[in-house]
């Protein structure tokens, strides 16, 4: 529970003086008031005087700034009004006196500037200045073409006239040395110029300078400038006024420092002469005044810059600091100044706060001195009250505590001024009296209890003592005690328990101990106390804490139960052992399923029986106590006399087991075996019978199953059609026996068991050896390590058949150490066949599933792969191991997995068998390969669809042939539609009578008309050849010519044309004789040489060669060998397939038969690389148009290369494009029997 | 207001006879060019109203002179009628997505070919 704030007050303070209590409540709050107002007081001030502060100074900034504006505008003014005079024709810069009084009069006019002004382009200069510090104090400078560097120096009189030459100087050409002439000249315009020597003088001016032009020329005539010495500068910053502590500073923008109100020297004069002495301006860092020198620096530190004061550039607005000098609050303004004539400085204005805060804190101090006066006064006014008012009241508490200390004679005066505290007074006396009053009766009452309590503890017989509670230390004991422990008073007072070693446990001592601090009391507490002469008395121990003598003091009181205490402690070891044994007895008989019974011999009663009676009988333990002979009842009617005799033989003192039936009152039919023994006395007589009585019908039945299972079995066995069972065992020095062998064995193995059980190893007659032997090894292995027994053996039948068991046994080691198989042997071979078939069967189907030339795939319905063969993992690029771990829906493409799916779907809701399907498959390559798949069903044996089992067939090769047919469709169909179209345009033409009257026209119609008949009736026929060709239906008639003859018919035949192209044709004849069709390889000489002359430029030359190759009876000859440059391309065609093309030539490389070469070389276009093979294909020419340029059907390579595989030889080209291409052509020369062989060919 | 026809064929008997057709039997004015380069060249110059256009042609055939044509903002609104000996599916096909206005067949009857074209382009004759 949380304490309320208010209590923790309470309990925090308590005691204060009443003169505090009076006092404090008043003077804190006052303390509070005045602090708090002094600080608003001292925080208002501090507030005022900072704005008062950043106020002043932006107000003496903005004074500076429109002061120092005003100040500069003069020169620009002065300028100004010159150039306008000039400009409207009041002053001629020309006449000279006039310039010089204008001059004069402009210096007058102006106070502020220090000089003014002109040079002339032609070196004409002239300037008025005034110089204070002199007297007089104005002066005439003078210089004039040709020596403008000779400088005159007059004494100006006061009304401008020209005085005495005070001094002439050289080597100031102000066109040159000077920078306001050179900025005027320059710009053309009005401006400042920057800071420069003042004439020959050690100060700096400033300069405003401006040009005059010739308004109807625009020639420069001059520049007027003015000076203000940047002395003055100071000094009007000076007078300004601001502060006595205050600055203002003008600087340009690197912080060179141009002007300060503290008028200390801004430059240092250094090397140089007269006019032209070097000086350098001091920066703001540099300072000769520390408070500048300090801003200066404050403002670099500020900016972090470390060598310059760079970020003076950036100060292009208005900014405002505080900055501490000497630990004084300084209020700091910078603002840049620029004009339009390029001034661009910064004016820094500086003033201290103790300029104006002085007054304030004055008064400030004055305030804060009255409040504490003030506080003062209060406080002391405020002690002096509550003195007064306290001293009675202090007064009546002192009595009142000396009152409570016993000093009862405390009486108070009651006069004071005050009522309440007369009331006060009064009322405590009359307390005080009764108090003592009180007192008197108290103290007699106690010294007669006190008496009464020393009677009784001296007389009392039980034995006592008084002692201290912090320690036990004994004050006072009686008579009784001392007799009771054997000590000597003088041995006991004073010393404690402890000391004098009482407590027999210091266990129990705590425990006393622990009851005293938590009651403060302690009844009849057993305890062994221990006397001086060791015995150990047990005692009942009570106590009480009371004051006594103003000390906190124990009154002990002792009983003594030792005696009473030995006595119970017997009884209940006795009692505590009879128990523990009955309760023995009574588990073990109670919990023990055998009846256990104790029975007089004397009087036959039964002493004892267990509860198992009532278990076992099915009656109640009672009625056998009341009649002992009443289980006899229960007796099966059977076994009554049985039992009856036997117990004659107990009577006759024997012990006797017997077993026997009984019946309980539900009629149920029990198993007893019974174990009676008899008790008998040292002189041999029967005391009693005792016996176990147990329930065995369970092991009874099991008994009589077991026999009932043997018979079974051996019925079993003796029944097994096609087989026999037996016990086999092995007994250690005897050996391997049957113990057991059903009938079987003679149907089986044609022995009959008898034999076989006298002679083991007659049943080892119909085995086989090596059989015989396996199974010894596994009998031997079963009876190390009684391993079950499989195996499957041969006999021989009485017919000398083949017969197949199948053997098992399984061994068990008996106690004896025998080991035993109970086995069975059965006839096999009907499943020996079968097995055979099968795996021939199934070998016939792996053998078909791997060597199918299609692909074969078995997937589950789910898609997965189950089995694949070689053709398929061919078509898929996939090992068997990687498809069986993948789906059919993997390597099927996208687009046609749909329809697979529909497919195998409508298979497995049973609307159609199996499927068709073009589909394709992507490879593991990536390669797409167009596939014809049938697709069905294999089933379980519960007619549930167990694998989809697919065909696949490659159709790569069929889909090729269709698109190479529908190419050559149209082809053709574009060859022969193409002239028929000019055909019947130019005849449909001539029909319409359009050209009637215009016949030149209907001319070139008809030739039209002809040109493309020709070209359709050669493609017709060029068609027809070469259909004819390969299709073998027109048989190439061989004969003997000479090759000469050939190659001359051809060149006969092509010479008309080849002199209408003007190409000349050379032909290197080879006469020998060669067996082959003239006509047709003077056709394909023909058809080469027309292309070749085709395909020349005029003027060229077409050659034509023949070449005797290889040798007779010798290798493959040239061609196999035959170089081929880098450059030349080449092809040939001939017998072979493609793919053997591409092979290295070698043409009949196992036959080294001679050949003629033929070769046709012309010097036109050439054929690209790319073209070289397929110039031999159908319709396939270089350019499309040749057919119509050079005439060409695009057959005629095509016949060509048929005539020459018909003869056995090869076809092909190499080209230079652009340079040169050749034919060859090879044809075999045949001799013996290719002779005889070709002969029959041609027939 | 004459047409203007633009005929390109390599084939210089059929520019002949189709060039006698379009000037003798409508009256129109043709122009012709050997190949699909020179085709293309005469598109980019003259103002036609149709180009009659081979397919099988050297260098640059019927179908790429027609995405040319379709490529350049100068001709790609030049109606394009095709005039071809091809008679395959395949072709057909890619003439349909050239989006070409028609398709003559050779061989086509030379009175009466003018009119196909006036046909397949809409013109009142």
């Amino acid at each position: 529970m949380p304490i309320a704030p208010h209590r923790i007050f309470r309990s925090s303070i308590t005691n204060l003086p009443l003169r505090w209590v009076l006092t404090v409540p008043f003077i804190l709050p006052t303390i509070g008031a005045v602090v708090v107002v002094g600080y608003l007081a001292h925080r208002n001030d501090q507030v005022a005087v900072e704005n008062l502060g950043h106020q002043l100074v932006e107000e003496t900034n903005a004074r500076v700034t429109q002061e120092l504006k005003e100040y500069l505008q003069t020169p620009i003014l002065i300028n100004r009004l010159n150039v306008d005079a000039v400009s409207q024709g009041l002053l001629d810069v020309e006449n000279v006196s006039a310039l010089e009084s204008t001059l004069f009069y402009r210096l007058q006019q102006f106070e502020q500037v220090s000089a003014v002004f002109f040079a002339t382009p032609q070196g004409k200069f002239r300037l008025v200045d005034r110089l204070p510090e002199l007297h007089p104090a104005l002066y005439l400078v003078i210089a004039d073409p040709p020596n403008p560097e000779q400088i005159f120096i007059y004494r100006l009189n006061s009304d401008g006239s020209p005085g005495e030459l005070i001094q002439t100087n050289e080597g100031l050409d102000v066109r040159y040395d000077r920078p306001w002439y050179q900025r005027a000249v320059a710009t053309g315009q009005p401006g400042w110029n920057p800071i420069s020597q003042y004439g020959s003088l050690e100060f700096l001016t400033l300069d405003a300078s401006q040009p005059v032009y010739d308004r109807a020329t625009g020639q420069l005539l001059g520049v007027f400038a003015v000076h203000i010495r940047l002395d003055y500068l100071s000094e009007f910053l000076h007078g300004l006024n601001i502060s006595r502590d205050g600055r203002v500073i003008i600087m340009d923008q690197s912080g060179a420092l141009i002007a300060t109100s503290t008028r200390e020297q801004l430059h240092q004069f250094g090397s140089g002469t007269d006019y032209h002495r070097q000086f350098v301006q001091r920066n703001i860092v540099e300072s000769q005044d520390d408070l500048t020198r300090s801003l200066g620096e404050y403002l670099r530190d500020r900016t972090g810059e470390l060598d310059a004061l760079d970020a003076l550039n950036e100060l292009d607005e208005t900014q405002n600091f505080d900055f501490r000098y000497n630990g004084e609050l300084q209020y700091v303004k910078i603002k840049p100044h620029q004009d339009q004539y390029g001034l661009n400085w910064r004016i820094v204005t500086v003033i201290p706060k103790s300029h104006f805060s002085k007054a304030i804190q004055d008064n400030a101090r004055q305030t804060l001195l009255l409040c504490l006066l003030t506080l003062a006064t209060a406080v002391l006014l405020g002690m002096l009250a509550a003195d007064k008012l306290t001293a009675r009241l202090a007064q009546l508490n002192r009595a009142s505590q000396k009152l409570a200390a016993g000093n009862l004679d405390q009486r108070l005066p009651t006069d004071s001024i005050v009522y309440e505290l007369n009331g006060l007074a009064k009322a405590f006396n009359q307390m005080a009296d009764q108090l003592q009053q009180s007192f008197d009766r108290i103290q007699t009452a106690l010294e007669e209890s006190e008496e009464k309590f020393t009677i009784v503890f001296r007389t009392s017989p039980d034995p006592m003592a008084i002692a201290t509670l912090a320690e036990g230390r004994m004050l006072e004991v009686n008579d009784s005690l001392l007799k009771f422990f054997g000590y000597a008073r003088a041995e006991m007072v004073g010393r404690t328990a402890l000391e004098l070693n009482l407590w027999c446990s210091l266990v129990q001592r705590q425990h006393y101990r622990a009851l005293l601090q938590r009651q403060r009391s302690v009844r009849n507490l057993e305890t062994q106390l221990r006397t001086k002469s060791g015995e150990i008395k047990t005692v009942l121990l009570s106590a009480e804490i009371r004051t006594l003598e103003g000390q906190d003091c124990l009154i002990v009181a002792h009983r003594d139960i030792t005696e009473r205490a030995r006595l119970e402690a017997d009884r209940k070891t006795t009692e505590n052992a009879l128990r523990e044994s009955e309760e023995r007895f009574r588990q073990i008989a109670e919990n023990i399923n055998q009846l256990f019974f104790v029975r007089s011999a004397e009087t036959g009663q039964f002493l004892y029986i267990s509860p198992a009676y009532e278990k076992i009988w099915g009656r109640t333990c009672e009625s056998l106590y009341q009649d002992p002979d009443s289980w006899l009842e229960s007796l099966h009617p059977d076994d009554r006399l049985f039992v009856l005799n036997s117990i004659q033989t107990q009577t006759q003192g024997s012990p006797t087991h017997r077993e026997y039936r009984i019946l309980r009152p539900s009629g149920e039919v029990r198993w007893i075996a019974a174990e009676i023994s008899l008790i008998v006395n040292k002189t041999g007589q029967t005391l009693s019978y005792t016996g176990f009585a147990e329930d065995i019908t369970d092991r009874k039945q099991t008994e009589q199953a077991l026999q009932e299972r043997e018979a079974m079995l051996r019925a079993i066995g003796d029944n097994l059609p096609k087989g026999f069972i037996y016990q086999r065992v092995y007994e250690p020095g005897k050996g391997f026996y049957y113990s057991y062998i059903s009938a079987g064995i003679e149907r089986l193995l044609g022995l009959k068991p008898e034999t076989v059980l006298e002679n083991p190893k007659a049943i080892r007659g119909v085995g086989f050896a090596e059989d015989l032997a396996h199974a010894d090894q596994v009998i031997q292995e079963s009876l190390m390590h009684l391993t079950p027994v499989e195996l499957q053996m041969r006999n021989r039948t009485i017919n000398g058949d083949i017969q197949w068991s199948s053997i098992r046994s399984t061994p068990r080691r008996l106690a004896d150490g025998r080991i035993v198989w109970d086995g069975i042997e059965v006839d096999i071979t009907d499943l020996k066949r079968a097995e055979a078939a099968l795996r021939a069967s199934e070998e016939q189907f792996r053998r078909a599933f791997d060597d199918a030339p299609t692909g074969v795939s078995l997937v589950r319905i789910t898609g997965q792969f189950v089995k694949v063969n070689a053709r398929y993992c061919d078509l898929l690029g996939y090992t068997e191991a990687e498809l069986l771990l993948m789906t059919f829906q993997e390597i099927t493409h996208p687009a046609d997995l749909d329809k697979d799916l529909e497919g195998l779907q409508r298979m497995l809701t049973g609307e159609i068998d199996s499927f068709q399907l073009e589909k394709r498959y992507i490879t593991k390559q990536g390669a797409i390969v167009p596939v014809l798949m049938h697709a069905a069903l294999i089933y379980d044996p519960d007619g549930q669809p167990l694998y989809s089992v697919g065909h696949v067939q490659d159709i790569r090769d069929r889909l090729k042939v269709e698109r190479m047919k529908e190419e050559f469709i149209s082809v053709v169909s574009h060859e022969l539609r193409t002239p028929l179209t000019s055909i019947r345009g130019a005849l449909g033409i001539l029909g319409s009578g359009v050209f009637d009257d215009r016949p030149e026209k209907a001319k070139h119609m008809l030739q039209i008309a002809i040109n493309n008949s020709d070209r359709l009736v050669n493609l017709v026929n060029d068609i027809l050849n070469l259909e004819r060709l390969k299709s073998g239906k027109v048989q190439l008639v061989r004969e003997q010519c000479q090759v000469a003859d050939l190659m001359h018919q051809a060149i006969d035949s092509v010479q008309p044309i080849a002199d209408q192209a003007e190409i000349t044709l050379s032909c290197i004849p080879l006469f020998t004789i060669l067996w082959a069709a003239p006509d047709a390889i003077i056709q394909t000489l023909i058809n080469l040489l027309s292309n070749a002359i085709k395909f020349s430029s005029a003027g060229g030359t077409v050659w034509l060669k023949a070449e005797m190759k290889g040798e007779w009876g010798v290798g493959s000859g040239e061609i196999e060998n035959r170089e081929v440059s880098k450059d030349a391309a080449y092809t040939r065609t001939g017998t072979t397939t493609g793919k053997e093309q591409s092979e290295p030539l070698s043409f009949h490389s196992s036959s080294p038969a001679p050949y003629i070469l033929f070769s046709i070389k012309d010097q036109g276009r050439g054929i690209p690389q790319d073209k070289l093979e397929i110039i031999f294909e159908q319709f396939q020419q270089v350019d499309v148009s040749d057919s119509r340029k050079k005439g060409g059907t695009g057959l005629g390579l095509v016949i060509c290369k048929n005539i020459v595989q018909q003869h056995g030889g090869q076809i092909w080209a190499e080209s230079r494009l652009g340079e040169e291409s050749t034919f060859y052509f090879t044809l075999p020369l045949l001799v013996g029997d290719d002779h005889d062989k070709a002969d029959s060919d041609c027939g | 207001m004459t047409k203007r026809i633009l005929i390109v064929d390599d084939e210089e008997d059929i520019r002949d006879v189709v060039r006698v057709s379009i000037e003798e039997f409508a009256g129109w004015l043709a122009m012709t060019a050997a190949s699909g380069g020179e085709g293309l060249q005469i598109a980019r110059t003259e103002v036609l109203d149709v180009i009659l256009m081979d397919i099988s042609m050297p260098d640059m055939d019927g179908f790429q002179m027609c995405e040319a044509l379709k490529a350049d903002t100068q001709t790609q609104n030049i109606p394009v009628v095709v005039l071809t000996a091809k008679a395959l599916q395949d072709d057909s096909d890619r003439f349909a997505k050239l989006d070409v206005a028609g398709v003559i067949t050779k061989p086509f009857n030379p009175i009466t070919v003018w009119r196909q074209v006036a046909e397949i382009m809409d013109w009142s004759i």
